[in-house]
């Protein structure tokens, strides 16, 4: 998926006026598909992949409609990735650790069987 | 294992607040919460506050840390990461961790599960760059980014200016605040939004912000059968609480946003109350201490309503 604004390769905040500097973080590299993704350890993976203008997380099963982050607090569904193989991982409440590699999650994931009213939709 | 007497589910504001009342009163307390990161909405707040009133104003990161002190100096467990996903009959807690569930059976639980952002559906609105307001405030906030150049926003009111003003303070543009009441309200493009359309206008946008208000997470307080009623001004359900703060299922106590959405001020103060009336149905608060509480707790309940709800067990019926 071909990500916005291809001039634009940073969405991190520099510093504003109330918000102030960015804090200290240690900064680390992990694989979203075929791409190194810069983030700090410990922030979610959701925020890293959106700093890196990255907007589509996943594809809806049967429909093949993008879809990304939407609620940020672990609840809607709409960031789910594949970690280090395992499918459904909720990218917003996860945390960006060295080396990992995130994929975006095509459908409901592998090892998944879906009843036929889905696939067929 | 510990007995646990005391369970908070939720560390906002109010569950903190709730978890060190009723540590101090000399229960033993958890305190858990389904993010990694305790705080509630004050993660992902940008204004300052102050913890009383003529007190320094403080950043919302350094109230966490205040509030997070305090609940393990008076000897709170502080469990984040933890999701309660169940409420049984005689006080059993479900919770899960990435790896294990298990149940608890603490004497008394504080549901401080806080609110949700109310969603504004929309052909399109599933469309990557579309979010709710707290997760655009939780990208700033928290963690710097603002993922999106050209935005807009969806809603009105407080709500809809504080999130545009973040907006613009982060560097982005607000190109316009749309009311949620508009006819022909759409978001399009093809993998991610390219414009907002209201009726046969069309906006270029890169982010779409859904700032339409917020209603109480009560979801676990309904699994428990906590009785609700409906409320007109908040435009859903609120629970049905006596003047202790106490559900209809007893030893199981609501406060914060959960109770009804307010400010975070009022959230802190009845977060405490909690704690103190959870303590005290167990018999470790004597009776000044209730009766000292109770004055200012009156404060607070006639303010959010909660004797109205008292008055009308009619609808108590309707909507249990």
């Amino acid at each position: 998926m071909a990500e916005r604004d291809g001039n634009r390769l940073d969405w991190r905040i520099e510093s504003h006026p109330v918000l102030g500097p960015p804090g200290t973080a240690v900064e680390t590299e992990f694989r979203f598909d075929d791409r190194t993704i810069r983030g700090r350890v410990g922030e979610p993976i959701a925020v890293a992949l959106l700093a890196a203008g990255i907007r589509v997380f996943r594809t809806m099963p049967g429909s093949d409609e993008a879809r990304g982050p939407y609620c940020m607090i672990g609840r809607c569904a709409d960031c789910l990735v594949i970690v280090d193989g395992r499918p459904n991982v909720r990218a917003c409440v996860t945390p960006v650790q060295p080396g990992l590699t995130v994929q975006t999650q095509r459908g409901a994931g592998d090892g998944l069987e879906l009843h036929e009213s889905v696939t067929q939709s | 294992m510990r007995t646990i007497q005391v369970a908070v589910v939720g560390g906002g504001p109010a569950g903190l607040g709730a978890a060190t009342a009723a540590a101090r009163a000399g229960a033993s307390t958890i305190l858990l919460d389904e993010q990694p990161e305790l705080g509630g909405r004050l993660r992902y707040r940008a204004r300052p506050l102050r913890l009383e009133s003529g007190g320094p104003s403080l950043h919302p990161a350094e109230v966490i840390d205040r509030l997070m002190e305090e609940a393990m100096a008076a000897g709170v467990s502080l469990l984040p990461g933890r999701t309660a996903w169940g409420l049984f009959e005689g006080r059993v807690l479900g919770v899960a961790d990435e790896t294990a569930s298990f149940e608890l059976h603490p004497d008394a639980i504080i549901l401080a599960t806080g609110s949700t952002d109310l969603p504004r559906p929309m052909p399109g609105g599933c469309l990557p760059g579309v979010m709710s307001s707290r997760a655009v405030q939780l990208l700033i906030v928290r963690y710097g980014v603002l993922p999106g150049q050209r935005v807009a926003i969806v809603g009105g009111g407080d709500e809809a200016s504080e999130v545009a003003a973040l907006v613009e303070m982060a560097g982005g543009d607000v190109v316009g605040i749309v009311d949620a009441g508009e006819l022909g309200l759409a978001v399009e493009g093809d993998d991610h939004v390219g414009s907002m359309r209201i009726a046969d206008i069309l906006v270029p946008v890169d982010l779409v912000v859904i700032a339409v208000g917020r209603q109480p997470d009560l979801a676990l307080a309904q699994v428990g059968g906590v009785a609700l009623v409906a409320d007109s001004e908040n435009r859903g359900f609120v629970p049905v609480l006596d003047h202790r703060l106490q559900t209809t299922v007893e030893g199981v106590f609501i406060c914060g946003d959960a109770a009804g959405p307010t400010d975070v001020e009022t959230v802190l103060h009845e977060g405490q109350h909690a704690g103190i009336s959870a303590a005290a149905s167990l018999g470790l608060v004597d009776s000044e201490t209730i009766a000292a509480d109770e004055s200012d707790l009156a404060a607070i309940t006639s303010v959010r309503g909660f004797g109205w709800r008292r008055q009308r067990p009619h609808f108590v019926q309707a909507y249990r």
